[in-house]
């Protein structure tokens, strides 16, 4: 796998570009989601990465910013086919374990230990809490668990 | 009054002497019982005993008949093969024996066009006889002839003749022209639909068989076949799920006995077992995976032997009309192999199916070399290719069944002893635990206490009991003999009460030290457990770095070769 060494441009960033480019000329809908399972860049990984957002900021904006990144992240798929939340690991300290955005009703919050998630973001607690992931993005149909180096891991619900 | 004095004097000791007596009948009434739950309790363990060994007698006479089934009907196929294709064997022992007396020249061209032509007669259909007559035809320079007997191989069967006469033209030296075969070979081809044989073009690259140019060429196609199966979502998904469930295939069930105390005490246990089933996969994959890859592949001491290896597996492995007869050899191999076991051959026989699928794609002929090299006939060199080449998808994979159990691992373990439910993350709420099962014996404690004591029933039955003693001054026997009955009565009951209160105090206290061992055993049983997950979990790290340092063309053998490649 190429690494980044000294800086310089992210090796990744042409394949995923030409990838996109590829996609978004495909209708075929089992093509789409194959699209998410590509890996994720590291801005995108390092914006959702970031939620744990203290005392002072605006939260809407926050919000607003994330989706934006996630469309641009995935431009080439319908606004139904997208996560409908993220669930990482909180390091805002004890009590709290993991965050969720909700991204139907565009809401950050924070959990604390034992206290429940949503319905249908508990599945993807187990992964969050796992170091190796950095977020899990939750779907209708499967979970997928973005690592800090942006490749996904797939689990079909 | 002296009459009511002496009567209530011997109606006491009678009542004493009766309760006396129905003690002793209760507690030789318990022993007795004792004695026969005892005896149940053993008969039922033979009992249990018997139909496990009664049920292992079954399994092994229905192995060894089938065991004997299979060795007899094995016999009965190999027989039909040697009936209906044993001239095929003749064919190919002619064409390695040929080609070894002409490089030894030790026989005349004309014994050599003979052989040839009667093989020709001998087995009509079969591609290899022609193929034959123009090996014979070439070797003692019969331009005409080996072109019309080229041309009737290639009708027959022009995928396996361009591959035979690639090896061939290769053994002899010959670089142009084997590529030219190989090139022809390739134009018949797509990458969907692929004959088993290809696998051999694959064990020609890994050997080192094909010259320099040749296996650039071949190495450029693999990768050209790749790239055109993967626009397709389908290939991508199908090649996924082989990897996964080839992955699966290295799932053990951990025993029970590794956490007794957890596997009897918690129903969260059978999601625990799969979850360490699963993480245990990674040490099984790195220690098959490092005995592959580990050593040096001893390849052929000469070219020319190594050529004759896989033209001998070219013409032994691949012929479509033997295909349905081989398999029901396979089959009863499998049966033989694993001692008449049918289920544990079935599996097996099932995932090597696919290998000897008629047509593959080249995913599949990848993947049958890399997980099923009996049935799909690839070398070591070859099995260490297609992982390599197929590393994408492998990682991919390894990630996906990865993150499934890691998704499926239970967080809070539930705890059952008897009625009492508790339950843990890690082990470490002993403390809260053990006073959560001190509160729940009080409440048993206390509710038995509530149920066992005397009720208002009770009391008027006393009430009555006196009153009618009272009474008997007016009423007489009448009275005396309402008040008895009552009183025996309360009597009784106040005994049994005291009786069954004293037993549940003593239940309940003998309980409290119980139930702490068993929780205490079970919270080591959780932390043993998630240390054996972690440290199996970790491992999936080790798979990893193991699949990324892998690279397709570190696997390919260029030792025949005399000639430097000069990188520019």
């Amino acid at each position: 796998m190429p690494r980044v060494i000294l800086g310089g441009e992210d090796p990744w960033a042409r394949k995923r570009e030409s990838t996109q480019a590829n996609y978004a000329a495909i209708s075929n809908p089992s093509t789409v989601f194959h699209r998410l399972d590509d890996r994720r860049s590291t801005e995108y990984v390092r914006a959702l990465s970031e939620l744990d957002l203290g005392p002072g900021v605006n939260l809407a904006e926050v919000v607003q910013s994330i989706i934006e990144k996630i469309r641009a992240e995935l431009p080439d798929i319908e606004l139904s086919h997208l996560p409908s939340g993220i669930v990482a690991k909180c390091y805002l300290g004890a009590p709290y374990e993991v965050h969720t955005l909700d991204l139907s009703g565009n809401i950050i919050r924070h959990y604390k230990t034992f206290e429940p998630l949503p319905e249908h973001l508990e599945v993807a607690r187990s992964l969050a809490l796992h170091p190796k992931y950095a977020f899990i993005e939750v779907y209708a149909d499967a979970l997928r668990a973005v690592m800090k180096s942006g490749e996904v891991a797939v689990v079909k619900r | 009054m002296s009459d009511q004095r002496i009567i209530s004097q011997a109606n006491l000791v009678y009542i004493e002497q009766n309760l006396a007596m129905l003690r002793q009948h209760a507690q030789a009434m318990s022993h007795q019982l004792n004695a026969v739950e005892q005896e149940v309790e053993v008969t039922r363990g033979e009992l249990e005993k018997l139909i496990s060994e009664f049920l292992a007698f079954v399994r092994e006479d229905r192995k060894m008949k089938q065991l004997q089934l299979a060795e007899t009907r094995i016999v009965k196929i190999r027989q039909q093969i040697e009936k209906e294709f044993g001239h095929h064997d003749e064919v190919r022992r002619h064409v390695l024996g040929i080609l070894q007396a002409a490089d030894v020249q030790l026989i005349r061209r004309e014994t050599m066009k003979t052989a040839s032509e009667e093989l020709m007669m001998a087995a009509p259909r079969y591609w290899l006889a022609p193929a034959l007559v123009a090996l014979a035809a070439w070797i003692h320079d019969d331009p005409t002839l080996a072109n019309r007997a080229v041309a009737e191989a290639l009708r027959r069967h022009p995928d396996k003749t361009c591959l035979f006469f690639a090896l061939i033209c290769r053994r002899a030296g010959r670089y142009a022209a084997s590529l030219a075969w190989l090139e022809h070979y390739f134009s018949l081809q797509t990458p969907k639909a692929l004959e088993r044989e290809a696998v051999v073009l694959v064990d020609g690259v890994t050997n080192g068989v094909f010259g320099i140019e040749a296996r650039a060429r071949t190495q450029e196609v693999f990768r050209h076949w790749l790239d055109t199966l993967s626009q397709d979502p389908k290939f991508r998904q199908k090649q996924l799920s082989g990897w996964m469930k080839a992955f699966q295939s290295y799932v053990r069930q951990p025993s029970d006995q590794q956490f007794p105390y957890l596997s009897r005490y918690s129903p969260t246990w059978p999601q625990l077992q799969k979850a360490l089933a699963q993480a245990y996969l990674h040490q099984e994959v790195l220690a098959d995976f490092q005995r592959l890859f580990e050593g040096p592949i001893e390849p052929a001491p000469t070219l020319v032997e190594q050529v004759d290896a896989l033209l001998e597996k070219l013409v032994s492995h691949f012929d479509e009309e033997e295909l349905s007869l081989r398999r029901e050899e396979r089959r009863l191999q499998l049966i033989i192999d694993h001692e008449g076991d049918v289920d544990i051959a079935k599996s097996r026989f099932d995932q090597e199916s696919q290998a000897m699928q008629h047509r593959v794609d080249f995913g599949e002929l990848l993947s049958n070399a890399a997980f099923h090299p009996e049935s799909s006939h690839a070398s070591i060199a070859t099995r260490r290719f297609s992982i390599a080449l197929s590393r994408d998808w492998a990682q991919r994979a390894h990630a996906n069944v990865t993150a499934g159990y890691r998704a499926q691992c239970p967080r809070s373990i539930e705890v059952h002893i008897d009625d009492w439910v508790g339950s843990t993350t890690d082990g470490s709420n002993e403390g809260e635990l053990i006073e959560s099962i001190h509160q729940h014996l009080d409440s048993i404690l206390a509710d038995h206490l509530r149920k066992n004591r005397l009720k208002v029933v009770d009391w008027v039955c006393t009430a009555v009991g006196f009153a009618s003693l009272v009474s008997t001054i007016w009423d007489g026997l009448v009275g005396v003999a309402i008040g008895g009955a009552a009183l025996i009565g309360f009597g009784i009951r106040f005994a049994r009460i005291r009786q069954r209160r004293k037993s549940v105090i003593q239940q309940v206290e003998q309980a409290r030290p119980e139930y702490e061992h068993a929780l205490r055993a079970i919270l080591a049983d959780v932390v043993e457990y998630r240390r054996a997950y972690e440290s199996a979990d970790k491992q999936a790290d080790q798979v990893s770095e193991f699949l990324e340092s892998l690279s397709s063309t570190d696997f390919i053998y260029s030792g025949f070769d005399r000639n430097r490649v000069i990188l520019t």
